[in-house]
């Protein structure tokens, strides 16, 4: 009898486990998880103010992953007074493409982004990443192309006038 | 009177001999090739591979107005690298899509002239209503441009779009849609044509013109890495 228990217990945990392992979200990020070593750090002071536009929604908001603000924007110095030294990101961002490029590469591997997109490669220099990819809304349009899209993203920037 | 005899007999020989030797020259092959070179109208294409950003716009153009099905195309944009190294990386861009050969290999093996090459315009292209899908034409291809299209379950592949834009005297889609300007259409007959000017004045190559099919998709050279001309 006390055998029969024993096993019946074994194979619950079994299945227990296996139905979390099945209905965990299966996320393929293009990034290698590195320590983040801004362990003090939270997201909390910053969201003091901004509320709306400091939410992360996204990949990059996941949990697990525990991005906080300052991973990418910097520390905050004296941030809401002139002459803060924050990492901006976008085409009106005061650092250069390389930049902002290497805030992202720092968890992100070029050969991967090369192997889901090849035009990653050849704007490397020339475009910053969140000229085309968006991380605080809910999912990055960039995901979510239709080939005929990805053609014409390409024909925005490209087109030579006649 | 002997001496004569065997000079008409001589004579008789030699006249044979050339006639035999002038209908052998005159094979169906040589009248095919003769005959698109009497129309005023001889369509080409010039593929700029320095000027192809590999965005594939042609292929998606071509797709919407010929109805091509998924899962094939009429046009494919090759593209080789990266070349160099990270973060200063480039690729290079080559069309692949019928060649619109003079010499055409699959009007040859056609058996039932679906295949065949316009008179008027040089086109290379397909009678829907006469193929039997056979696919002779598919191994013929040195290019490997044809296939069978899923849907009418013919022989199908790039034929300037004869029945879509030029009907409506407009230019092939592809080259309506390149944004960088890449690809150039137009009478290699028509000595002002920007097609003419654009090759006079760069160097291109062709593919596989050894076979001697005469390809009419003319290319020009990504320079990087090439020796300038």
């Amino acid at each position: 009898m006390c055998h029969i228990s024993r096993y019946i217990s074994i194979l619950l945990t079994f299945s227990a486990a296996a139905l979390i392992y099945c209905t965990q979200p299966v996320i393929s990020v293009a990034a290698e998880v590195t320590a983040i070593t801004n362990t003090s750090a939270s997201s909390d002071t910053c969201l003091k103010c901004h509320k709306r536009n400091g939410q992360m929604l996204g990949l990059h908001g996941n949990p697990g992953l525990a991005i906080v603000c300052q991973d990418c924007h910097g520390e905050k110095g004296n941030h809401p007074k002139k002459g803060a030294s924050l990492n901006q990101f976008g085409i009106d961002s005061p650092l250069s493409v390389q930049q902002q490029a290497a805030v992202c590469l720092t968890c992100h591997d070029n050969e991967t982004l090369a192997d889901a997109d090849w035009t990653h490669n050849v704007h490397a220099v020339r475009v910053g990443c969140a000229q085309c990819h968006q991380l605080h809304p809910e999912s990055d349009p960039m995901l979510s192309l239709s080939r005929q899209q990805h053609s014409q993203l390409c024909v925005t920037c490209h087109k030579v006038n006649p | 009177m002997l001496h004569s005899k065997r000079q008409f007999l001589k004579g008789c020989g030699a006249l044979l001999a050339g006639a035999s030797v002038y209908g052998i020259t005159q094979s169906p092959l040589a009248e095919h090739s003769d005959t698109s070179s009497e129309a005023d109208i001889k369509y080409a294409m010039v593929h700029d591979e320095n000027a192809c950003i590999g965005c594939n716009a042609c292929v998606e153009a071509c797709r919407e107005v010929n109805q091509v099905p998924e899962g094939v195309t009429r046009v494919k944009i090759e593209r080789r690298g990266p070349f160099g190294e990270y973060p200063n990386q480039s690729y290079r861009f080559s069309r692949v899509s019928c060649q619109h050969c003079e010499a055409a290999p699959c009007v040859r093996v056609c058996p039932t002239g679906a295949a065949y090459i316009d008179k008027d315009t040089g086109i290379v292209a397909v009678h829907e209503e006469r193929c039997v899908g056979c696919q002779y034409c598919i191994a013929a291809c040195p290019y490997q441009v044809r296939f069978i299209n899923p849907e009418t379950r013919t022989a199908d592949k790039c034929d300037f779009c004869q029945q879509t834009q030029l009907k409506q005297g407009l230019q092939p889609a592809c080259v309506l849609a390149c944004p960088t300007k890449a690809l150039t259409f137009g009478n290699l007959k028509d000595a002002d044509s920007a097609l003419v000017h654009l090759l006079k004045s760069k160097p291109t190559y062709r593919a596989k013109v050894d076979l001697g099919t005469r390809p009419k998709l003319f290319h020009i050279q990504t320079i990087d890495g090439e020796i300038m001309l």
